[in-house]
């Protein structure tokens, strides 16, 4: 039974800027080349046939020349791998795009701005596809090239799945899939993968993004690869991103060393720990008249951690209703406070403003950014 | 609540020590500072433990206290609440979690196990609470000068409105506000927040901008299609004129084809005529060879007969030279006479040939006068017969008779003229042959002169010469022969016709029309292009099979409107492509837009909820201040105006804070107020003392009376104010239980002898 082995990634965004890391955001920018150089040698070590890349390879077609020549010298590497790409809504095949103003390796393969199809022989597989020519591209209801039943056909496409034909980024409706008598779509745009989908006999799936470049971005990042067959379809995600995204809340009431207990909680949760970005938030009671001084704990953190963001949400301990009977400034102030907490329906703000008020009274109360 | 006992097992330095307080004005008496620190964090340990560290463990107060010889730290309390006996055993262990806490209901011999904070239920104060209310300390500012003025005031004032001389409603509210003005300035620009707003409005604009820009672009592309497909529909239309109108040109060729076909037979033909039977083609280059060669022969021809006539000359010379009979002096003279007579006959011809001439055209002009006269008498006479027949008659005759005279005159005349004429024209030949036969003989008189004077010498001069001319003729006879071989070898047969001249005319002519044929089918390709005899024959073929459209004016104009609209689509087309190009080249990505906003969108989001949490805590912060000013205020006053009065014997009556805060105490006898600037240290420690007993009983208002522990509260005081101070406490004490820590004796002598306790601890 005739099969091809494909690997399918999408959406890596070469050159993009994580947005909260200040400083260190150009070595992130790197890291996302090297991301790309990890999948590529993935693809040689599991002996893919294909490497489908299914749009937003670059973050934009103004990228730096060292991340479009390393991603080409990177293909070049493998030439006994097909490189087949769509490219996306970020790095549109226009008269920018760095596709049409270098000279490319023989083994990559550009797919054009019009429904088109590739045919090779010695894999007896042909793939299908189109490139996004701007920022915008309308879906059709069906794709206007035919499969051919005496070869493997595979579709690699950047677009939105959806009901109807109203996104601006190439819908693709249930209608297109079954019409297009695929045995596998290789899907991009949405940085969440997705399980394998199926409508008769075409699979279908969306790889995600494969390093999360935010902390929207949590779940596991990956690539899909596996063995597409005539109406079958065997694929595996395979996690490859160095550093994931974590928002994690610690609880530290009683702890003396806080620092370290945040450490011992990742250390504990996270293989290659250190690796990560995480947003902590600090949760519990500390006692009345105590200040946490996050800029020493977030110094402790960041010298263990590649990337740390502290966030306080630790409640005083105090008995609130106790406090509220003092007459003194602050407690009348609680007592005003708790009152107002029965009446209100922002609940959510008046407990902030009683955290802040009685933090008021011992410390200063500047916003901290996350 | 009372204290009625505390023992301490083991805490600080402090082992095994019982005190009772039974007495509710007690006075411990100790000579160093630890010892009535340490029980007074016992008490307050007792009560509420110890919670986390700050941060320097070596604050903790769990730390600080745990005995050196690493003895368990626990102790008892026993107090009386609400007519209620208790014991308050507490063994202290690493943290409060850790440690045992029983309370026992003495009346009721229960036991149980409380929380480490029993305090709080028990006292019904947190433990800063606690502190603040309970604990009073010295005041601490030994003399009031200016710089301790406004610490004085802050204290003291602190006091007075929010019941702890540490918080000022000031303080707390400008960390508030400071927090806000950070996210939020007064100008609305420079805030954190304020910034996050201008800036997603921007990126809002530049999303909008981008978002015009991709849609430009999309229907740029779109129309530039559209472009692409007209172009292409022109196009065909415009391939179809032309092909029409290459056809009319074929057409119109035609004809011109046809003719040049016709010439091309008719060089053929001619081509054939011009070739000789050896082959010899003739043309331009061999009629020249042949006029060379003709016009050599003729000039040797020339030559020839010249050197034939010399020696004809030279021979009849010879001939008289060598022949005397021919040639003498008789004969000379002879011939001179001959001459003679030839001559003077020649001038007489001339003579008459003159006189005639002359006679000629004397006689020349006929009478016209006759004529005319005849004419007039003719139409006068027959005019007249109208009038006189007979005159008129008579006169017309004469008439007619001078003219018939006339014609018979003018007739004759011309005879005679005639004859005159005939006679010039004998006299001219006859002159001419005189002329013929005058040159020979004088040639032949001149021979004869030379013959009759040569002599032997230029006779065999004569002979070589002769001899000379004969070479040469040969040798120009071979030339001759030469030249008419290789006319020969050029003409063939045609060399041997009888009338080469003619022959050789006609060919020329021949020639000179092949030439012209040759001309003329050059000036037809001119015309229609340089194309082959076979495409010539194949054009003619299909134009023959061609109609003409009728208006082949308009066709061209058509196709030449067509062109000039392709050349406008094409312009449009690329203008739309540059303009796309130039375009996307500067033009933002809305998704990266997109993301940005939403970031930003979330920041701020977050931001502005913290914002709306401040001013929240701002507001609920005013308002508490104002209402525990309308609280305290004037309560507050009056208890501290009766404290005050007390602490001081009755000098001062009154302690009052503005609402600048600024303190001022009112003297008893003296009408108006001193600020505390005026007052000496000791009245502003009264003063203070009074504040805080004063906040305390404002808690036992809530809480039920609280024991109050003094630290050597009146250090500061002189002997005097002391005196009145402890009198003051003493009598204080019936409402609250008073136990002070002093390490001066003479303060605890006294207390003692106002009937208070005194217990010594050492």
């Amino acid at each position: 039974m005739n099969s091809v082995k494909i690997l399918h990634t999408a959406d890596i965004h070469i050159g993009a800027r994580d947005a909260f890391l200040g400083a260190a955001a150009e070595g992130r920018r790197f890291e996302t080349l090297l991301t790309f150089e990890k999948i590529v040698d993935l693809a040689k070590e599991k002996g893919a046939d294909i490497l489908a890349v299914a749009g937003d390879l670059f973050d934009s077609n103004n990228v730096e020349s060292e991340f479009i020549s390393g991603v080409l010298n990177k293909i070049s590497s493998i030439p006994e791998i097909k490189v087949v790409f769509a490219a996306g809504n970020h790095d549109p095949l226009n008269s920018e795009s760095p596709f049409l103003n270098n000279s490319l390796p023989q083994n990559l393969y550009i797919l054009p701005t019009t429904d088109s199809v590739l045919t090779f022989e010695d894999i007896k597989t042909k793939v299908y596809g189109k490139s996004f020519e701007g920022v915008y591209l309308k879906g059709e209801e069906e794709f206007s090239i035919k499969p051919d039943s005496d070869y493997i056909n595979i579709m690699v496409q950047h677009g939105e799945l959806r009901a109807d034909l109203g996104s601006d980024y190439n819908s693709i409706t249930p209608k297109f899939v079954k019409k297009s008598g695929m045995d596998y779509i290789a899907l991009g745009h949405v940085h969440t993968h997705t399980p394998v989908g199926k409508i008769d006999n075409t699979h279908f799936a969306y790889c995600g993004c494969p390093e999360g470049q935010g902390f929207d971005e949590l779940s596991q990042k990956g690539v899909y690869f596996g063995e597409v067959q005539k109406g079958k379809c065997d694929l595996q995600f395979i996690p490859v991103s160095k550093r994931q995204h974590i928002v994690r809340q610690v609880d530290i009431t009683s702890c003396e060393d806080i620092a370290g207990a945040v450490l011992a909680d990742l250390k504990a949760n996270f293989e290659n720990y250190a690796d990560n970005l995480y947003k902590i938030e600090l949760v519990g009671s500390i006692p009345s008249d105590a200040t946490l001084n996050l800029a020493e704990i977030t110094a402790r953190l960041s010298a263990q951690l590649y990337f740390v963001k502290i966030k306080d949400k630790t409640e005083f301990l105090l008995d609130l209703e106790l406090l509220a009977t003092e007459p003194t400034l602050k407690g009348v102030f609680v007592k005003n406070m708790l009152s107002l907490l029965d009446q209100s329906d922002d609940k959510e703000t008046v407990k902030q403003a009683l955290n802040i008020g009685l933090r008021a009274f011992n410390s200063g109360v500047m916003y901290n950014e996350d | 609540m009372k204290i009625k006992s505390l023992y301490i097992s083991a805490f600080g330095g402090v082992k095994d020590l019982r005190l009772d307080f039974e007495n509710d004005f007690t006075v411990i008496f100790g000579e160093n500072e630890q010892g009535k620190t340490t029980i007074m964090n016992f008490i307050k340990m007792m009560f509420y433990g110890s919670e986390r560290a700050k941060g320097d463990l070596a604050k903790s107060p769990r730390k600080k206290y745990t005995p050196w010889d690493n003895s368990q730290m626990s102790g008892s309390i026993d107090f009386e609440k609400d007519g209620k006996s208790f014991r308050l055993e507490r063994i202290f262990g690493e943290s409060n979690s850790t440690d045992k806490v029983t309370l026992i209901d003495k009346d009721l011999g229960k036991r149980e196990t409380v929380s480490a904070d029993i305090g709080a239920k028990i006292l019904g104060l947190s433990a800063p609470a606690f502190e603040r209310s309970i604990f009073i300390g010295q005041f601490g500012f030994p003399e009031s000068n200016a710089a301790a003025e406004g610490e004085i005031n802050s204290k003291l004032s602190n006091i007075a409105l929010t019941g702890s001389e540490d918080i000022s409603f000031d303080e707390v509210y400008a960390r508030l506000e400071k927090a806000k003005l950070q996210l939020s300035s007064k100008s609305g620009k420079t805030g954190t927040y304020d910034k996050n707003l201008i800036a997603l409005k921007n990126l809002n604009e530049q999303l909008e901008k981008a978002e015009g820009d991709a849609e430009k672009i999309a229907v740029g592309r779109q129309k530039a299609a559209e472009i692409v497909k007209e172009i292409e529909a022109l196009q065909q239309k415009a391939d179809a004129l032309k092909q029409k109108i290459d056809k009319e040109q074929d057409f119109k060729n035609a004809n011109k084809l046809r003719e040049l076909l016709a010439l091309k037979e008719e060089l053929e033909k001619i081509t054939a005529e011009l070739t000789l039977e050896n082959g010899s083609k003739i043309d331009e280059m061999f009629l020249k060879k042949i006029d060379f060669c003709l016009s050599k022969i003729g000039g040797v021809k020339t030559k020839i007969e010249a050197k034939e006539n010399e020696n004809k000359i030279i021979k009849q010379g010879l001939d008289l030279a060598l022949n005397p009979q021919k040639a003498s002096p008789e004969k000379s003279a002879e011939l001179s006479d001959k001459i003679k007579a030839l001559e003077e006959k020649q001038t007489d011809l001339k003579t008459e040939y003159n006189n005639t001439e002359n006679e000629l055209n004397q006689k020349a002009a006929p009478n016209f006068i006759l004529l005319i006269l005849g004419i007039i008498l003719g139409l006068g006479g027959a005019a007249l017969c109208s009038y006189k027949t007979y005159i008129g008659v008579v006169v017309a005759l004469i008439g007619i008779i001078l003219c018939v005279v006339f014609l018979v005159i003018t007739s004759s005349k011309n005879a005679k003229k005639k004859a005159l004429e005939g006679r010039l024209l004998n006299i001219k030949l006859e002159l001419n042959e005189l002329m013929t036969v005058l040159t020979l003989e004088k040639s032949n008189l001149n021979a004869i002169t030379t013959a009759l004077n040569s002599n032997a010498a230029m006779i065999e001069n004569q002979q070589n010469h002769l001899k000379e001319n004969d070479e040469k003729i040969e040798e120009l006879l071979k030339e001759k022969a030469d030249y008419e071989t290789e006319l020969s070898t050029l003409l063939g047969n045609t060399f041997n016709t009888t009338d080469i001249d003619s022959t050789l005319d006609a060919l020329r002519h021949k020639a000179g029309e092949q030439k012209e044929i040759k001309q003329k089918i050059n000036y037809i390709l001119k015309d229609v292009g340089n194309i082959s005899y076979e495409e010539a024959a194949q054009k003619i073929k299909e134009a023959e099979s061609f109609e003409i459209e009728d208006d082949f004016d308009a066709i061209k104009q058509e196709f030449s409107n067509i062109s000039d609209e392709i050349l406008n689509r094409k312009t449009t087309a690329t203008e739309i492509l540059t303009e796309i190009k130039a375009m996307t080249k500067v033009m933002d990505n809305p998704e990266a837009i997109k993301s940005q906003i939403a970031d930003l969108t979330a920041k701020s989001q977050s931001q502005k909820e913290y914002l709306d949490a401040l001013n929240l805590a701002m507001t609920t912060l005013s308002n508490s201040f104002a209402e525990v000013r309308r609280n305290y205020g004037s309560a507050l006053d009056s208890k501290t105006a009766e404290i005050f009065k007390g602490i001081t014997g009755g000098k001062y009556k009154a302690v009052n804070v503005s609402k600048s805060f600024d303190i001022s105490v009112e003297k008893a006898d003296t009408f108006g107020s001193f600020e505390i600037g005026y007052l000496s240290s000791g009245t502003v420690d009264q003063a203070y003392l009074s504040l805080r007993l004063a906040v305390s009983e404002f808690m036992a208002d809530t809480n039920g009376a609280l024991p109050i522990l003094l630290d050597d509260s009146l250090t500061q005081f002189d002997d005097k104010r002391q005196k009145t101070a402890l009198e003051f406490l003493k009598d204080y004490s019936n409402k609250n239980q008073i136990i002070m820590f002093t390490c001066h004796k003479a303060i605890s002598d006294t207390a003692e002898a106002l009937g208070g306790k005194k217990i010594s601890i050492s």
